[in-house]
């Protein structure tokens, strides 16, 4: 209950989104059939919360966060803690380098491109392009390396002993693991969408982040394809195999809510800015994985509100289902977000709590909801 | 002596109310349960942990719920009747599935057993070409459901409630996370039961649902069920205690 020095305590970012898929199976059944929720009497198309919440936090790991800057840092954060515990400049700069080494990625060379290899270990730029993602060192973590350091004087090779790579991070985790993690151990994607470790609660995290199923604005029904495949060489008559599939096409309404609060808490009031310049950028790509293969679906967002807000959370529930009109069954879905959106805004009076707001679409990219996000963050913290 | 009463609206697409699932079939109850509703209050304050204390103020204090449905009009003019309910959804999950336990990042998402240790990988590959551990789930949602609550306070407590439910600490969700609310849960305290009853008739009017049943704490004309969910204490350790409800349909 101690938010008193939460200065983001009670705050959200919202972000309704509207966005069209074509012919696609975003998200399956046990049946293999696209998902449907009843809404307003009518069935609507559906892709579970968990579904694309996986996508959101998989497409983390590529982009928003600068991995490159990450792994600098945690050189960094070993070599500053070193040369507190009175290691040399260079014996600090080892140990750094040791632990950042941990976590770039090679590329794949099978043997025969050691060259390659060699001058891109000597090129930072290229091999902190090749950097994978990786834990977020906590300070309490940082100190515990700089501790193993320096009982054995500063020789980083007396911690980490294993040559290969995936042995070592394996020494690393040893080294930090056993004891209580801390909240900015498990970085951001983790204070983002928490951790649940049944009966270690420890190790638990409360996700910032909240994503409800997305729901179409308007009736959808399953449509069955019905498909044979020919065999080239075929001796018989008739198909060589038969099958069917089902999709349907739909403009879902996501709703997605970013606990500031809650985030703040997580990362133990650092990389604000970041987390959240990542996880809308996040958003904004992520898209199902299911069936992508025979149904490529890949729309981006049609159009979005974000709202910055305190107040209880709300959902545009699109409870009558939206008609086409005009041909076009986006247009009236953004009105009927807009105007909800309004009116409520209207009806909440001051405990809609609007602290700020953006509308994806028309004038504004991505780019700039970012821009505007991080600008409202910086001026809160 | 000072009781208060406040008004919840409880209105959403999906919601799940949860009393005693287990493994992986997630159940709901066909209405809010006394831990959920306390949940969400404890939510918008900001109290997190076990709160013996707060729950114990709490948990024996009243409960009623009235479900709405929504409504169609009447043959001939006739006054408005009930449309059907919608079947629960089921909604499958399956946890954990093709994450590569070769990169050191994705391995943090393959789910743990208690000892935090990873399930074991196996050795070959899944039949999708993935490897480790998957648990399956079924989650049973509610659709389209729609809730008066009507829940007694201790008039100490009535005024930090109704600012915190207003203007909460942490997320408000209707028994997952995921279900988001569609309306303003709030809808003011009261001095009385009637009162209060009397603005959720107003708002249910408004939005054309009719009441379909109640559910009232204790003993009373109809079907009477017991459910364990009083909670007592919230946090890791989670512990209820049970209660005798009774259903009666309208």
């Amino acid at each position: 209950m101690n938010q008193q020095n939460n200065p983001f305590c009670c705050q959200r970012i919202e972000f309704h989104i509207l966005q069209s898929f074509p012919i696609t199976c975003l998200n399956r059944d046990d049946v293999g059939a696209p998902k449907t929720a009843v809404v307003g009497g009518t069935q609507r198309a559906r892709v579970s919360s968990q579904c694309w919440k996986r996508q959101v936090r998989l497409a983390l790991h590529e982009m928003g966060l600068p991995q490159g800057t990450r792994t600098k840092l945690i050189a960094n954060l070993i070599a500053a803690g070193c040369k507190e515990q009175r290691a040399t400049e260079e014996q600090a700069e080892k140990c750094g380098q040791k632990i950042e080494r941990i976590f770039i990625k090679k590329p794949e060379t099978k043997g025969k491109n050691k060259k390659a290899v060699a001058e891109e270990e000597t090129e930072p730029e290229a091999s902190l392009e090749q950097t994978d993602t990786l834990l977020f060192l906590s300070p309490t973590e940082v100190r515990k390396i700089v501790n193993a350091f320096k009982d054995k004087g500063f020789d980083p090779d007396k911690i980490i002993t294993q040559k290969d790579a995936k042995k070592q991070a394996k020494e690393l985790a040893d080294l930090i693991g056993k004891t209580k993690l801390d909240y900015e151990t498990d970085g951001i994607d983790i204070a983002l969408f928490g951790r649940m470790v049944a009966q270690a609660a420890t190790m638990n995290v409360e996700a910032a982040s909240s994503f409800a199923h997305a729901i179409s604005t308007h009736r959808v029904s399953n449509e069955v394809e019905f498909f044979t495949a020919l065999d080239d060489n075929k001796e018989e008559q008739g198909s060589a195999h038969m099958g069917s599939l089902e999709f349907n096409s739909a403009t879902y309404y996501r709703y997605v809510s970013l606990d500031l609060g809650q985030l703040w808490t997580n990362l133990a009031g650092s990389n604000m800015i970041k987390a959240v310049e990542a996880f809308t950028k996040a958003l904004f790509i992520a898209i199902p994985a299911a069936r992508q293969t025979t149904m490529s679906g890949a729309s981006p967002w049609d159009f979005a509100r974000i709202i910055v807000r305190t107040g209880q959370r709300l959902q545009v529930p699109f409870e009558k289902a939206v008609r086409t009109e005009n041909g076009s069954i986006l247009e009236p879905s953004i009105a009927a977000l807009t105007t909800y959106l309004d009116k409520q805004k209207q009806l909440w009076g001051s405990m809609f709590g609007e602290l700020g707001m953006i509308e994806y679409g028309g004038d504004n990219g991505i780019d700039d909801v970012v821009f505007y996000l991080k600008k409202i963050i910086a001026k809160a913290s | 002596m000072g009781k208060k009463y406040i008004l919840l609206w409880i209105e959403a697409p999906l919601q799940a109310w949860g009393a005693d699932s287990k493994f992986g079939r997630r159940d709901t109850l066909p209405f809010p349960t006394k831990s959920g509703v306390l949940g969400l209050v404890l939510c918008a304050m900001g109290a997190s942990g076990p709160q013996n204390d707060l729950l114990a103020k709490l948990c024996s204090r009243e409960l009623q719920i009235i479900s709405y449905v929504r409504s169609k009009p009447g043959k001939n003019g006739q006054a408005r009747v009930k449309v059907d309910k919608e079947p629960l959804l089921r909604d499958f999950h399956m946890v954990g599935s093709g994450y590569d336990d070769k990169d050191i990042w994705q391995t943090l998402l393959i789910p743990m057993k208690w000892d935090a240790i990873k399930k074991k990988a196996n050795k070959s590959k899944n039949a999708d070409g993935t490897r480790g551990g998957v648990k399956m789930t079924y989650r049973y949602y509610l659709q389209d459901a729609c809730f008066a609550v009507l829940l007694e306070l201790p008039a100490d407590m009535n005024d930090s409630i109704s600012d915190a439910l207003q203007n909460p600490v942490y997320d408000l969700y209707f028994g997952r996370k995921n279900c988001v609310p569609a309306e303003k849960i709030f809808q003011g305290s009261f001095e009385s039961i009637a009162e209060a009853w009397q603005k959720a008739g107003i708002l249910a009017q408004n939005k054309q649902l009719l009441e379909d049943f109640r559910v009232l704490d204790g003993e009373y004309d109809g079907d009477i069920m017991t459910l364990n969910d009083v909670p007592v204490q919230f946090g890791e350790i989670k512990k209820y205690r049970d209660r005798r409800v009774t259903v009666v349909s309208s």
